[in-house]
């Protein structure tokens, strides 16, 4: 099955798909890099359209 | 009244070459900010003019004001009590030798309201969210720097005046976590217009209305991505206000937050 993933190279731990995501389900890594919790997702998309370095995949 | 007002129309006029403008209408709700862009000389200010205004079609672009889908009552423009719309220019400053908690003692006062001190506090905390450089109650409006001035202009404009509809002309180089100034006039309902060229300002709005010779070109919804990049962008401005900040205090900066920690 297809998730959201985060491109951890891409990823400049900006933080603004944190407060989009409608479920919570986003949060910083240790690397500070953000994460997506898979139980929480309803694969929305929104992490994806919102991410200015097109670091969020849906693979 | 800050509820009363519901919807703005602006109905086109016409660009500087006598042109009909590319739209027909344009409606504004309670709580949207919508940023007005273009080139220098363009005619930003003459659209925020039509506003504070109320035009109806008396003015040189001859566009037409409606509030709540009527023609706006005269006296909204002439009783400051009843002032309808406040504008917040780059080159405003206080000019009253005040400390700021008399000050704004006197101005909610005015307003007809009860200055109790968790009003005043509130004022004062929410301009510091606004401002680096922290505002006490006793310092003299005189001796505010620019971005302390800023700052408390906008809390006043947010908590005490009664102005539901909020027009900011370029306010970018003010020092000011300009996001969060936003957020605090939005939170109070209000409808926010901005002239700007910053980016992260421009972006962090519903609408953007472009203008060109003098006459509205387009209106761009802002978009997804275009929130998130306004969202980096405005971090990145608040870590070099901070950095500003520390240098400001005499401080060594031993680092940059690199990584936003928290939201």
């Amino acid at each position: 099955m297809k998730e959201y993933k985060v491109d951890k190279l891409k990823c400049a731990g900006c933080g603004a798909c944190i407060p989009i995501c409608p479920h919570q389900a986003i949060k910083f890594d240790n690397d500070k890099k953000v994460i997506i919790d898979k139980e929480k997702c309803r694969q929305c998309g929104k992490c994806m359209e919102v991410c200015p370095f097109n670091a969020i995949k849906y693979e | 009244m800050s509820k009363e007002i519901k919807k703005i129309t602006i109905f086109s006029g016409i660009n500087k070459f006598g042109e009909k403008e590319s739209f027909n209408k344009i409606e504004i709700k309670s709580g949207e900010t919508i940023a007005v862009v273009g080139p220098t000389g363009a005619g930003k200010s003459q659209f925020l003019y039509d506003l504070e205004r109320l035009a109806q079609a008396d003015t040189k672009s001859k566009r037409k004001i409606l509030l709540n889908d009527k023609i706006p009552d005269k006296e909204w423009k002439i009783d400051p009590k009843k002032k309808l719309i406040a504008s917040l220019a780059q080159s405003m400053n206080f000019l009253t030798d005040l400390p700021v908690e008399d000050f704004l003692k006197l101005h909610i006062q005015a307003r007809g309201k009860v200055a109790n001190q968790n009003l005043i506090k509130e004022v004062i905390d929410e301009a510091n969210q606004i401002t680096g450089e922290p505002i006490n109650s006793k310092m003299n409006l005189l001796d505010l720097s620019g971005g302390q001035s800023r700052a408390l202009m906008i809390s006043d404009l947010a908590n005490i005046s009664i102005s539901p509809i909020i027009l900011i002309d370029e306010i970018e180089n003010a020092g000011i976590k300009k996001e969060q100034a936003i957020k605090i006039l939005v939170e109070e309902g209000k409808i926010v217009l901005i002239a700007t060229h910053d980016p992260s300002l421009a972006l962090n709005t519903d609408k953007r209305i472009v203008i060109n010779n003098g006459g509205v070109v387009k209106i761009i919804k802002t978009t997804l991505r275009e929130k998130g990049i306004a969202y980096y962008l405005n971090w990145i401005e608040n870590s070099t206000l901070e950095v500003r900040e520390q240098i400001r205090q005499g401080k060594k900066i031993k680092d940059i937050k690199l990584f936003c920690e928290k939201i």
